[in-house]
């Protein structure tokens, strides 16, 4: 097991900077996912970590040692890749076995090595198979064989399940998450799919403009999103302007909303974050007179388990409010609510520019 | 029942009238120079020309030599444009434009101004170096340019070059065994075909090898049609033949291209 650092690392492709200054570190068997939309340097970032991008500066470190100018084939690092990668003159065994070729391994050792592999990624007995010979999802369980073949130090993965179907998708990529554990091999996990990089990963970094704007737990992420940017890319997030009242208050017009710690200045312009299940709703007559923020019900979805409620504030901000069916019966357009929120689920940050 | 209101395809008379003139044009005088290449008038029809090519003591010498030159040709010619064609495909592209504009230089300069160019260049270089049949080659190499620029092009086009390569890197290979391992064997079609054709572009390559007094096989063939009328005609026809036995070849090879290249792209057949 290895651990992966990126040191400052900036590549532009001459106006456009791909990776400005970005620092990140993967600890020894760790899993994370960049995530990030197309174009925010997620793929650039892993192909610099493969060695097949040369950086303008910054360095690529594993285990303390220095790989910035080490070339793609001397880095030990097995990847998949987004496109079907498989060799199309190989069949699978010899594609699984082809790194060892390449490392002289004879061809007993070979051929052990490529049927126990097979087997780890479900496709035993299919070896001789060539790649036009198997579907998407069995080239690219193949492909993952042929970078763990090599027993290589980081695992690289980069929209390996893009190209498939729903389905497969979602069964590959538990398929990958438990054979990362089973091996320990520390990776990187390139994806624009939120869902895949929450469901699988130790640690998510959301990019943007080739910075990484947030790198967190999947759930800190979701509950604690650092940034605007990073709250509107993973999930569906509300945002109310706030003004600042203290570290642990925010004032949304004339109504005090409690609200994580933040750092930012009192009186500072700020965005509330707040997630649409955690959002309290009441109904107006009931409710207390303090501590929620008055709205109207626009309109309400049934959505089998939950019921979304669209509630507009009186300052004429949509908020998106999911509670269980059962509770939201009473709750049809037109109907006057409190809103409210708890400390723990509001997060305050700086308002966008 | 409903026969009458079908709308029946009408026989393409117009392409059928077409493909008879085509068909004229191009057999006709196939068949005039066979029938003169058999025809002694008083003596009847016979096949005496071709037999005595055939059993022609001074065919051997020239056609060896002309197969020598084809070999080297197309060794020369490969060791040069592949690695070329590879690395324009994944580190230049835009690179493209140019050497395609190189690469088809030999359709637009006339032998013989690459003969009096050569001449010129190599003026005051040593006998053993340009008295020798093998200095051919370099110049064969820039005629063959086209037809092996273009081949293997269409053939790195057909498959994805970058991550097959990229694929092959990550595992370790260096640049040499990328190219071995990997895109030679998925090119092989293509490279075929451009060995054929630069075979058949050298074997039968007149202009250049009569300028510079090369007793090559086009010329040994020249030189004996030149005996009598018949020969030449006979001669004619079996240049000919051999030409489309390598086109035809190729056409074959470049259909398992098109079919391998469609698997390679899509990988349809497993899904």
């Amino acid at each position: 097991m290895a651990m992966l650092s990126l040191i400052d690392v900036v590549k532009t492709y001459g106006e456009v900077r791909a990776l400005d200054h970005l620092d990140l570190t993967i600890k020894s068997g760790e899993l994370v996912s960049l995530l990030g939309p197309s174009g925010c340097g997620k793929t650039t970032a892993l192909r610099s970590v493969a060695g097949f991008e040369r950086l303008d500066s910054g360095r690529v470190l594993l285990d303390e040692r220095d790989l910035t100018r080490v070339a793609a084939n001397h880095r030990d690092m097995g990847m998949v890749f987004q496109a079907y990668s498989l060799f199309p003159n190989m069949t699978a065994a010899e594609n699984i076995a082809f790194g060892l070729k390449l490392r002289k391994r004879n061809a007993a050792e070979r051929t052990k090595r490529a049927s126990e592999l097979l087997a780890l990624v479900g496709l035993d007995g299919r070896g001789d198979r060539y790649p036009h010979q198997l579907s998407g999802g069995q080239q690219q369980r193949v492909a993952l064989a042929r970078a763990l073949a090599i027993e290589p130090r980081i695992l690289l993965l980069d929209e390996p399940l893009s190209a498939l179907d729903a389905q497969v998708r979602v069964q590959l990529r538990e398929e990958i998450r438990r054979l990362q554990l089973d091996v320990g091999i520390t990776t990187l996990f390139v994806t624009h799919d939120q869902e895949e990089a929450l469901s699988v990963s130790d640690r998510v970094g959301v990019m943007n403009g080739g910075r990484l704007e947030q790198l967190a737990t999947p759930s800190e992420l979701y509950r604690r999103p650092t940034t605007e940017f990073v709250a509107s890319f993973v999930g569906t997030i509300n945002r109310l302007p706030v003004v600042v009242r203290n570290a642990t208050t925010a004032a949304y017009g004339d109504v005090m909303l409690p609200c994580a710690s933040s750092n930012l200045p009192n009186g500072a312009n700020a965005t509330m974050l707040v997630r649409p299940e955690v959002v309290g709703v009441e109904l107006a007559p009931g409710a207390p007179e303090s501590g929620g923020i008055p709205a109207t019900v626009r309109s309400h979805s049934f959505l089998g388990p939950v019921a979304r409620i669209d509630a507009v504030t009186a300052q004429g901000h949509l908020v998106l409010c999911d509670l269980p069916s059962r509770d939201a019966d009473e709750l049809r357009p037109g109907v006057s609510v409190h809103l409210r929120v708890t400390a723990n689920d509001a997060t305050v940050v700086a308002a966008a520019s | 029942m409903t026969s009458e209101f079908v709308d029946r395809p009408r026989p393409p008379i117009g392409k059928i009238v077409w493909i008879i003139i085509g068909a004229l044009f191009f057999f006709g005088p196939l068949v005039a120079t066979f029938v003169s290449s058999i025809n002694y008038n008083k003596l009847g029809y016979r096949f005496t020309a071709y037999s005595s090519i055939l059993h022609s003591q001074d065919i051997g010498a020239p056609l060896w030599l002309s197969f020598q030159i084809a070999v080297y040709t197309v060794i020369a010619s490969f060791s040069l444009m592949l690695p070329t064609v590879f690395w324009m495909h994944l580190k230049v592209p835009s690179a493209r434009p140019l050497i395609e504009i190189v690469s088809i230089l030999p359709y637009v300069i006339p032998p013989i101004i690459l003969v009096v160019g050569v001449a010129q260049l190599t003026r005051g270089w040593p006998e053993w170096m340009v008295g020798r049949p093998f200095f051919l080659v370099p110049i064969y190499v820039v005629i063959c340019l086209p037809f092996l620029f273009r081949s293997l092009d269409a053939g790195m086009r057909a498959i994805d070059l970058a991550t097959l390569t990229e694929a092959a890197r990550g595992l370790g290979a260096t640049w040499g065994q990328v190219l071995r391992n990997v895109v030679v064997p998925n090119l092989r079609a293509a490279v075929l075909g451009s060995v054929f054709l630069c075979l058949a572009v050298v074997m039968g390559e007149f202009t250049i090898a009569s300028l510079l007094l090369f007793n090559t096989f086009p010329i040994y063939l020249a030189g004996a049609g030149r005996v009598e009328a018949q020969g030449a005609a006979a001669l004619s026809l079996l240049a000919f033949a051999v030409s489309w036995f390598f086109l035809l070849v190729l056409n074959a090879i470049s259909k398992r291209v098109g079919r391998s290249a469609a698997v390679d792209i899509t990988g349809a057949a497993g899904r």
